[in-house]
C-alpha cells in the first residue's frame, strides 16, 4: 500500500467522520429542544422536525466530499496509484468540510434549538425561525465548495 | 401585481338585517370589520353582544365538545371515502341539519357520556387487576381472612419477607425450643408470603427476628373471605366490565351513523362562530348597528349591488384612505405568481406604502430552487405528486398556494435538471441522456460563473427596485446617490476584468468619488460628512460577499447530484447479478426518496435565504398587517351555495 493512497483514505475518514460528528451533535441538541416543545404541543411536530433537520446537512456534505475522493481514486474499482503529494492534497482538501462541518454543525444545532424555542412561542414565524440556523450553514456551504474544488481538480 | 388598494367601508343598517349582511360579507370574503372605539359613551350606542340569531339552539352546543364527539365516534366505525372527500353542502341540507340540531346535541352529549363511561371502565379494570395481583399470592390460604386472628395464648401473623431475607428468616424460626409454626403460602414479585403462629411468650424474640428480616405485615383491604373467593369475585367484576365495554362499543357503532351530520354541523357552527367574532367589533343601538372596516376598492360595486337587495334601510359609504392612514395589506397576483406569496408571507408582509415584492421575487425563487434541487426526474415526481394532491384534497387558500408552489418548483427542478443532464443523479448519463447545456460536475467553473452571474442580476434588480421606490416618492437625488452611483462603481469594477478595463476603471473612480461626496449627506459637520462617505466605500465588500453567497446554488446542486450518485453506485454494484438485484431496487427507491426530501428542504431553505437576506435586504420595507376578511373556512364540507351558511 502506498502512502498517497493511505492519505487519500485518511481524507475520506476525516471529511465524513468530522462533519458527521458535527451534524450528529447539532441534530441532537436541536432534537432535545424539539422534544420539549412537542411535549407541550404535539401539533408542532412537523415545524420543529424541519428545524431539527437543518444541522443535518453538514454530515451529508462530508459524505459527499468523501465519496468524491473515493470516486477520483477509483477506490471501488481497485484504486489507482496516488503519489504522496496528491495524497496530501486530497487529505488537506477534505479538511475544510471536515473541520467547518464539525463546528458549524454544533453551532447550527444551537441556533436551531433557539429557533425551536421561537416556534414554541410564535408558530407563525416559521420563516424567520428557519433563517437563523440557515445563516450558520453558509459557512459549511463555503467549506464544501472549497473542498470540492480541491478534491475535484487535484492532479493525480 | 400589487398591493391591493383598500377603501374604508362604513355601513349603518337595521339590526334585524345584521345576520343577513354578515352572511353576505362572509360569502364574498372581502370585508374586514375593525373594532370601533366608541368615543361617545352615551347609552344609546353600545358594544354589540356576540349573539347571533340564526341557529338559536346552537348556542347551547359548545363547538369544542362537538369536535371531541367527532373524534370519539371515529373510533367506532369506518367510512369508505376517497382521499380528500368533503360533504357537499346545499342550502336544503343545511336547513335539514339546522332542524335536527336538538337531536344532534343529544348525540354529542351521548358521545360524551360514552367517553366518560369508557374511562370509568378502563380505570375500574386497572383497579381490579391490581387487587387480583395483591390477593393471588395468598390463594393457598384456605380460610377467610376475618378468621385469622390471635387467640388467648397465640399470635397469628400474615405477611411477606423479601426473597433475600427469607432463608435466614426460616432458619431462625426453625431453631429448637421455639414454640412457633409457619408456612410459606405463596410468592409475590419480590418476596414470599408467610403465615406465622407463635406463643405469646416469644413476643420479644419474635419482634427481633421480624425486624431483622424486615417482615412486612400484610393488609387485606376490601374483603374478609378467603383470598381465593376474592380473586374469583374480582375476576367476575372484570368480566362484567368487559360486557359493559362491549355495550359501549355497540352504542358507539350505533351513534356512528350520525357522524356525517355532526361534521356538517361542526362546519356550520364554526362558520357562525367566525361571524360572531366580527359582531363583537360592531356598535349597536337599540334598532341599528354600525360596521366599519376595510374592503378592496375594486369590490365596491359588487358589495353595493349585493347589499341593495337585502333591504332599503342600509346606508353604506366607501371612503378613500387618507394619506397617513395605515391599512391592511393583501396581494393580488396572477395565478403563476400567487403561490410565491407564501414565501413573502413567511418573511413578513411589506408595509402598505411599499410595493408588492412577489412579482420580482418569484422568478428568482423559481430559478434558484430549480438549480439547487436540479434533477429532471425529481422535478417530474414533485410536479405530478403536487398536482395530484392539490386537486384530490381540494386545497383552498394557503393550502392551495403551497400545493401549487410545489408543482411550480417541480417544473423549475425539471427544467434545470434537463439543462444539467441530471436524471436521478447520474442515472440519465448512465443510459446516455446528454445535458442540454452542460454538466456542472465536469465544468464547475462555468457553473460557479453562472451562479455569480445570477447573483449579480438579482442584487442589481434589488437595487433597481429600491431606486424605483425612491423615484416614485419623488426622492430623485436619493435614487441617484444611493443606487445610481453604486451601479456605476460596481459595474465599473466588473468591467475592469474585461477587455474594456479602461472604461471600467474610469466608471469605478467616478462612482467612488461620487459616493465619498454624497453618502455622508445626512451628517452635520463637514468632517463627519467626509468620513461617513469614505467609510461607505467599505460596502464594496458587502456587495462582494452578497455575490459570493450565491455559490450555494452550485454547492447544493452538487449535493443533490452526488447523493443520487452514491445510491446509483450502490444500486449498480448490487445489480450486477440477478440474485442481488432484489436488494438494489429497494435501495434505489428509498435512497432517491430520501434524497428528494433532504435536498428539497435544503433548496427551499437556501432559496428563501437568498431572497430574504440578499434580495429583500436591498429594498424590502416590512411591517405590514395582513388583511383578514370575514370568510368561510370549512374542515369537512364544501359549500355549494351561499344560502347554505
Amino acid at each position: 500500500m502506498e502512502l498517497g493512497q493511505v492519505l487519500a483514505i485518511a481524507g475520506v475518514a476525516l471529511s465524513v467522520g468530522l462533519a458527521g460528528i458535527g451534524s450528529a451533535i447539532g441534530v441532537g441538541i436541536a432534537g432535545q429542544s424539539a422534544a420539549g416543545v412537542v411535549s407541550e404541543d404535539p401539533d408542532k411536530f412537523g415545524q420543529t422536525l424541519i428545524l431539527q433537520a437543518l444541522p443535518g446537512t453538514q454530515g451529508i456534505y462530508g459524505l459527499l466530499i468523501g465519496f468524491l475522493i473515493l470516486l477520483r481514486t477509483e477506490f471501488l474499482a481497485g484504486m489507482i496509484d496516488v503519489s504522496p503529494e496528491a495524497g496530501w492534497m486530497l487529505l488537506f482538501g477534505a479538511l475544510p468540510i471536515g473541520i467547518v462541518g464539525l463546528y458549524s454543525g454544533i453551532a447550527q444545532g444551537k441556533a436551531s434549538a433557539a429557533s425551536i424555542g421561537l416556534i414554541a412561542k410564535r408558530p407563525e414565524e416559521q420563516g424567520k425561525a428557519i433563517i437563523f440556523p440557515a445563516m450558520v450553514e453558509t459557512y459549511a456551504v463555503l467549506a464544501l465548495l472549497a473542498s470540492f474544488l480541491v478534491v475535484w481538480f487535484v492532479r493525480l | 401585481m400589487a398591493i391591493v388598494e383598500m377603501k374604508k367601508i362604513s355601513l349603518v343598517a337595521l339590526k334585524s338585517d345584521k345576520d343577513k349582511i354578515l352572511k353576505i360579507f362572509q360569502a364574498l370574503g372581502n370585508v374586514e370589520a375593525i373594532e370601533i372605539q366608541s368615543e361617545d359613551s352615551k347609552e344609546i350606542v353600545k358594544k354589540a353582544l356576540a349573539k347571533s340569531t340564526s341557529v338559536k339552539d346552537a348556542d347551547l352546543l359548545d363547538i369544542s365538545l362537538l369536535g371531541r364527539a367527532i373524534s370519539t365516534l371515529k373510533r367506532y366505525g369506518y367510512r369508505k371515502k376517497p382521499l380528500g372527500f368533503k360533504h357537499a353542502l346545499s342550502a336544503d341540507k343545511s336547513k335539514e341539519i339546522g332542524q335536527k340540531i336538538k337531536f344532534l346535541t343529544e348525540v354529542v352529549l351521548e358521545c360524551q357520556r360514552l367517553e366518560d363511561k369508557l374511562s370509568d371502565i378502563r380505570s375500574g379494570k386497572t383497579r381490579l387487576t391490581n387487587l387480583i395481583a395483591q390477593a393471588e399470592p395468598w390463594i393457598s390460604l384456605d380460610m377467610p381472612i376475618k378468621d385469622v386472628k390471635d387467640t388467648k395464648d397465640t399470635k397469628v401473623l400474615l405477611g411477606t419477607v423479601g426473597k433475600d431475607a427469607s432463608e435466614t428468616f426460616e432458619r431462625s424460626l426453625n431453631e429448637p425450643l421455639k414454640d412457633c409454626w409457619f408456612q410459606r403460602l405463596g410468592e409475590t414479585k419480590d418476596g414470599y408470603c408467610y403465615i406465622l403462629m407463635y406463643h405469646r411468650g416469644l413476643d420479644a424474640d419474635m419482634a427481633i427476628i421480624l425486624k431483622e428480616s424486615a417482615f412486612n405485615k400484610a393488609t387485606f383491604a376490601g374483603y374478609e373471605g378467603t383470598p381465593k373467593n376474592a380473586v374469583e369475585n374480582y375476576t367476575k367484576q372484570i368480566e362484567a366490565l368487559d360486557e359493559q365495554f362491549l355495550e359501549v362499543q355497540k352504542q358507539g357503532e350505533r351513534l356512528y351513523s350520525h357522524i356525517d351530520d355532526l361534521e356538517i354541523l361542526f362546519d356550520l357552527l364554526s362558520i357562525k362562530q367566525d361571524r360572531d367574532a366580527q359582531t363583537e367589533r360592531l356598535l349597536e343601538t337599540r334598532e341599528a348597528f354600525l360596521l366599519r372596516g376595510w374592503a378592496p376598492a375594486k369590490d365596491e360595486a359588487l358589495i353595493r349591488a349585493r347589499l341593495e337587495k337585502v333591504s332599503e334601510a342600509i346606508k353604506i359609504d366607501f371612503e378613500d384612505i387618507g394619506r397617513d392612514e395605515v391599512y391592511p395589506v393583501a396581494f393580488r397576483n396572477s395565478a403563476l405568481i400567487r403561490p410565491f406569496e407564501m414565501i413573502t408571507k413567511l418573511y413578513g408582509l411589506p408595509t402598505h406604502t411599499s410595493i408588492d415584492s412577489n412579482i420580482h421575487m418569484a422568478p428568482f425563487f423559481f430559478a434558484f430552487f430549480g438549480i439547487m434541487l436540479g434533477d429532471a426526474a425529481y422535478g417530474i415526481i414533485m410536479a405530478v405528486l403536487g398536482t395530484y394532491f392539490t386537486k384530490k384534497l381540494k386545497l383552498k387558500g394557503d393550502g392551495a398556494k403551497i400545493g401549487w408552489l410545489v408543482v411550480l418548483l417541480g417544473v423549475a427542478t425539471f427544467i434545470w435538471g434537463a439543462v444539467f443532464g441530471s436524471w436521478f443523479g447520474d442515472g440519465g448519463a448512465r443510459i446516455g441522456i446528454a445535458p442540454i447545456w452542460f454538466d456542472p460536475l465536469t465544468n464547475p467553473m462555468l457553473m460557479l460563473g453562472l451562479c455569480f452571474g445570477l447573483g449579480f442580476v438579482q442584487i442589481f434588480t434589488g437595487m433597481a427596485i429600491r431606486a424605483w421606490i425612491n423615484i416614485k416618492r419623488g426622492l430623485y437625488l436619493d435614487a441617484f446617490f444611493d443606487q445610481g452611483l453604486w451601479y456605476m462603481l460596481l459595474i465599473g469594477l466588473v468591467l475592469m476584468i474585461t477587455p474594456v478595463s479602461v472604461v471600467g476603471s474610469y466608471m469605478a473612480i467616478i462612482g467612488a468619488i461620487g459616493l465619498v461626496l454624497t453618502q455622508g449627506r445626512s451628517q452635520k459637520s463637514i468632517i463627519s460628512k467626509f468620513t461617513t462617505g469614505l467609510l461607505s466605500l467599505y460596502n464594496v465588500s458587502a456587495y462582494l460577499s452578497d455575490v459570493l453567497s450565491y455559490s450555494r446554488l452550485f454547492a447544493l446542486g452538487l449535493a443533490t447530484a452526488v447523493i443520487a450518485m452514491v445510491f446509483n453506485q450502490l444500486g449498480a454494484m448490487l445489480g450486477a447479478s440477478w440474485v442481488t438485484l432484489i436488494f438494489a431496487i429497494p435501495i434505489l427507491v428509498v435512497g432517491h426518496i430520501f434524497n428528494i426530501a433532504v435536498s428539497a428542504l435544503g433548496a427551499y431553505v437556501h432559496a428563501s435565504r437568498l431572497q430574504y437576506i440578499e434580495f429583500f435586504g436591498k429594498y424590502f420595507e416590512g411591517g405590514g398587517r395582513a388583511f383578514r376578511p370575514l370568510d368561510i373556512k370549512t374542515k369537512f364540507t364544501e359549500i355549494l351555495e351561499e344560502e347554505a351558511i
